[in-house]
């Protein structure tokens, strides 16, 4: 194993492919003192636990002294003491002074897709009243903007919509719309596990802030610049309270522009979640709301708020009224329009509901029919998203998709789980999220449209029968997660910026990893087949091309083997695993310059990894690789997809192979390329999924099903998978058609 | 309010792939390409495409041979008028702007 590397066991990338909206993402968050280098784009270490504790070395008897004499004092051992310094997951409460201006907000550390990703947003709040302003003084960018007809400080302070809060805000504080200042984009942490003296002890922070421009007077969406307006740096130092009150650490410090001191800083962990909404739920006469269902495990149950506590968000659901009446003009039973649906709401929702205050949504359960498209989030209508409607009677259509199931022509209510990811759905495009078919690809995730779930999970005739509603997956997907824990405030909140609006436009978004553009760097993702069977292998090759028109340092090898590539496969249920493969040969691995239009390729004879089987159920996967390094301080990466269908064995033949195919020891046997004949249990179970073999007492330990065997007709279909790792007839071994390594190709 | 037709079982005449060939301005919000199955729709977007699409993906029906009920990018169900000849579709969104697909 290459020393200057790291081992496969420490990259854990879960990346989905992420359609980029033209959201600047935030690099990867750099957990550590180190400046961007050559080696493979790692994700970051949780902190985690401080190392075991250093031997005592013999302890050093000083020499007699002279009565009277004081001895030396001896010197501090160890020459380093341990920082234990605790950033958490979770939102931190923020606190920002610049100068004269008072700056709040919230920061969300984020570890939950295994690596750092830091965002905040930043809120002008009034000061406090001591700072009252100077007469003639001029004021700053950064002076928090006034209501209309207030001048003063103390003026803003009294006009402010709630009272200022006690010094410590319990929970995650939510500020008011008007007041939005800037989003950040953490870019850089550094948080030392041990320093020489424990004024070392300081975490780092560096900043991208961009900002924000409110939008005009009737308007609901502002504008961010397509670049960081500057970049700050927190540098703080733990505070120690003297009681337990508040809980959870607290840091402060400094914050620098360009090395000069130009404020202060402080931030305290309030909450385990990174963002908290409020749901209101209203259910119409004839209507049923969905309830919660049995979590897969069968331990739990998943509603609305277990479905968003998996993203890290804290939503509280309020069940208040039940028949309500139906509007004079309305049949209930017919599909509503967005009309009938918005005025629904307002004469409904709760009063007191404050979209400055909360983070407040309106879900109506109205009945409807089959065919009015199940939910809908209508409120494209004056103050934007406050509301989202779900259609109880609606439900899951034949002609709409041939793999509903049991669910087919039922109503929603009579569909419990498809009833609660349908409304889920209605509720995320009220955060202001879109269809994951076009902004990444269908699949089974919240986002999906439910006939694209139900196609991705297959049907009675290629998937397990009851696939859907059964496997649908109560959980958004890893795009849509990053959205609505990394997105900006204004965008994701009601009554902020309008739906879809932020799609295609400049809209900062802290993220793992720098991603290229399209006419930079490309990386094409290929299967040899997009459609297996059980047991069955199948190459994925990758190619990374230079579109830019100038040289572009990359890494010089991205076959799997050299780290800086890693193979994602999302099964049919929405759960994604990482597979590397079992050689790591990286000693020679670099950046270097690739030329305009050269490519670097790679590839990977998917099946078995340590992580267990690619492909272990039948249905559509998707199969996703990161090409990820380390570059000027931050991560760079691109990431491409391919589908690959695994059919259901569709013979007794096949299905033999498939049991026979699907053990481990076989899986190792592929993934050390083939040859690998000292496997015996591997050796016995090929040869007899290949007929080779007169049965479990044959003891022959060499495989003797050849490359011919394994294409011809009537032979297992998953065997075409082996062909290229078995020999010509010569019996044994085997030629690596997927070689452990493949060197690097550059082509034009 | 729109009452709800029950989804027919067979497969209609939007069936197919289809390309965009004309739009006013304005209908840039129209995927480039789209492809109608039995009851649902997928857009894709054109090369040059880069902006949010309003036909992503959902279900459709023709109420009337010369009305078209889709659902858009929020499953907002929404009224088009049509008028289909041979291999061209020529669409009027409730803006009055007007949108012209070919059969692929």
């Amino acid at each position: 194993m290459c020393l200057k590397c790291q081992s496969a066991g420490d990259l854990d990338d879960l990346a989905i492919a992420v359609a980029r909206p033209t959201v600047p993402l935030a690099g990867p968050v750099l957990e550590a003192s180190e400046p961007g280098d050559a080696g493979p784009g790692l994700p970051l270490p949780d902190p985690g636990p401080l190392p075991g504790p250093v031997p005592n070395p013999p302890i050093p008897v000083p020499l007699p002294q002279p009565p009277g004499i004081p001895l030396p004092p001896l010197p501090p051992f160890p020459p380093f003491v341990p920082c234990n310094l605790d950033l958490r997951d979770g939102c931190w409460a923020l606190s920002v002074r610049l100068g004269t201006a008072s700056l709040v907000g919230t920061l969300r550390v984020d570890r939950g897709t295994g690596h750092l990703i830091v965002s905040g947003d930043l809120y002008n709040d009034p000061p406090p009243v001591a700072h009252l302003d100077a007469p003639g003084g001029a004021l700053l960018a950064d002076v928090p903007p006034r209501p209309a007809g207030i001048t003063s400080t103390a003026g803003a302070i009294a006009a402010a919509p709630r009272a200022l809060p006690f010094p410590f805000p319990i929970g995650i504080p939510i500020y008011a719309r008007a007041n939005y200042q800037s989003y950040l984009k953490i870019t850089n942490v550094r948080v030392p596990a041990f320093a020489k003296t424990p004024a070392g002890c300081r975490i780092s922070m560096t900043a991208e802030q961009y900002l924000y421009t409110q939008p005009a007077p009737g308007s609901f969406q502002g504008s961010f610049p397509a670049t960081a307006s500057r970049t700050l740096v927190f540098d703080m130092a733990p505070r120690r309270f003297p009681i337990l009150f508040p809980p959870g650490p607290a840091f402060s410090g400094r914050v620098l522009d360009n090395g000069v001191e130009v404020g202060t800083v402080s931030i305290r962990w309030v909450s385990r979640f990174f963002r908290r909404a409020k749901v209101e739920i209203d259910v119409l006469t004839g209507s049923v709301a969905a309830g919660s269902v049995p979590d897969p495990s069968g331990t739990g149950t998943e509603w609305f708020n277990t479905v968003f506590a998996k993203i890290g968000w804290d939503l509280s659901v309020v069940s208040d009224q039940t028949n309500v009446a139906v509007p004079p003009n309305v049949v209930p039973t017919n599909c509503w329009s967005s009309a009938d649906l918005h005025a629904l709401m307002q004469a409904q929702r709760n009063p007191s509901a404050n979209l400055d205050t909360e983070w407040y949504l309106h879900l109506m359960f109205v009945p409807a029919q089959l065919g009015c498209g199940r939910g809908v989030m209508y409120d494209t209508i004056g103050v934007p998203r406050e509301g989202a409607a779900s259609f109880s009677d609606d439900g899951y259509p034949a002609n709409e998709s041939p793999s509903f199931g049991t669910a087919t022509n039922q109503h929603q209510r009579d569909v419990p789980r498809a009833f609660l990811r349908s409304a889920c759905h209605e509720i995320t495009h009220g955060f202001n999220q879109i269809h994951q078919e076009q902004e990444t690809m269908a699949d089974n995730s919240i986002m999906t449209t439910t006939p694209s779930v139900a196609d991705v999970l297959g049907g009675p005739t290629t998937g397990a029968p009851g696939v859907f509603p059964d496997q649908i997956n109560l959980g958004h997907n890893l795009t849509v997660r990053n959205h609505l824990v990394h997105m900006p405030d204004p965008v994701i909140r009601p009554g902020g910026w309008p739906f879809a609006s932020w799609f295609g436009g400049s809209v900062p978004q802290a993220a793992d990893r720098a991603s290229f553009d399209q006419t930079e760097l490309t990386l094409t993702v290929t299967a040899e087949r997009d459609r297996i069977v059980l047991g069955e292998p199948v190459l994925v090759s990758w190619t990374l091309t230079n579109t830019s028109p100038v040289a572009l340092r990359v890494p010089n090898d991205v076959s799997a083997e050299a780290l800086f590539a890693t193979v994602h496969v999302t099964d049919p249920r929405g759960t994604t695993t990482a597979h590397r493969p079992v050689a790591i040969i990286c000693d020679t691995v670099s950046l270097r310059p690739l030329d305009p239009g050269q490519s670097v390729t790679g590839s990977m004879r998917l099946y078995w990894s340590m992580a267990g089987f690619a492909f272990e159920r039948p249905g559509q996967h998707t199969v996703t690789v990161v090409v990820q390094w380390a570059g000027g301080g931050r991560s760079l990466g691109v990431e491409a997809s391919s589908p690959v269908y695994v059919d259901f064995p569709a013979s007794d033949a096949d299905n033999a192979a498939a049991s026979l195919l699907m053990d481990p020891e076989v899986g190792l046997w592929v993934a050390l390329g083939g040859g690998a004949d000292h496997l015996s249990e591997a050796t016995t179970r090929i040869n007899l999924a290949a007929g080779g073999a007169s049965g479990r007492g044959d003891t022959n330990a060499a495989v003797t099903a050849t490359a011919d065997v394994a294409t011809q007709p009537g032979t297992a279909t998953a065997l075409r998978g082996y062909a290229p790792l078995l020999g010509t007839g010569s019996g044994g071994g085997g030629q690596s058609g997927g070689p452990a390594r493949r060197p690097r190709k550059r082509s034009k | 309010m729109q009452a709800g037709s029950q989804p027919s079982s067979e497969a209609g005449p939007l069936v197919g792939d289809w390309t965009k060939v004309a739009g006013d301005p304005g209908t840039e919000i129209y995927p480039q390409h789209v492809r109608f199955a039995k009851g649902t729709y997928l857009g894709r977007r054109g090369e040059s495409q880069a902006g949010m699409m309003w036909w992503d993906a959902g279900i459709y029906r023709l109420e009337r041979a010369d009305e078209l009920v889709l659902s858009t990018a929020n499953d907002e169900l929404v009224r088009y008028q049509v008028r289909l000849e041979g291999d061209n579709l020529h669409v009027v969104d409730p803006s009055g702007r007007s949108v012209h697909y070919r059969r692929a």
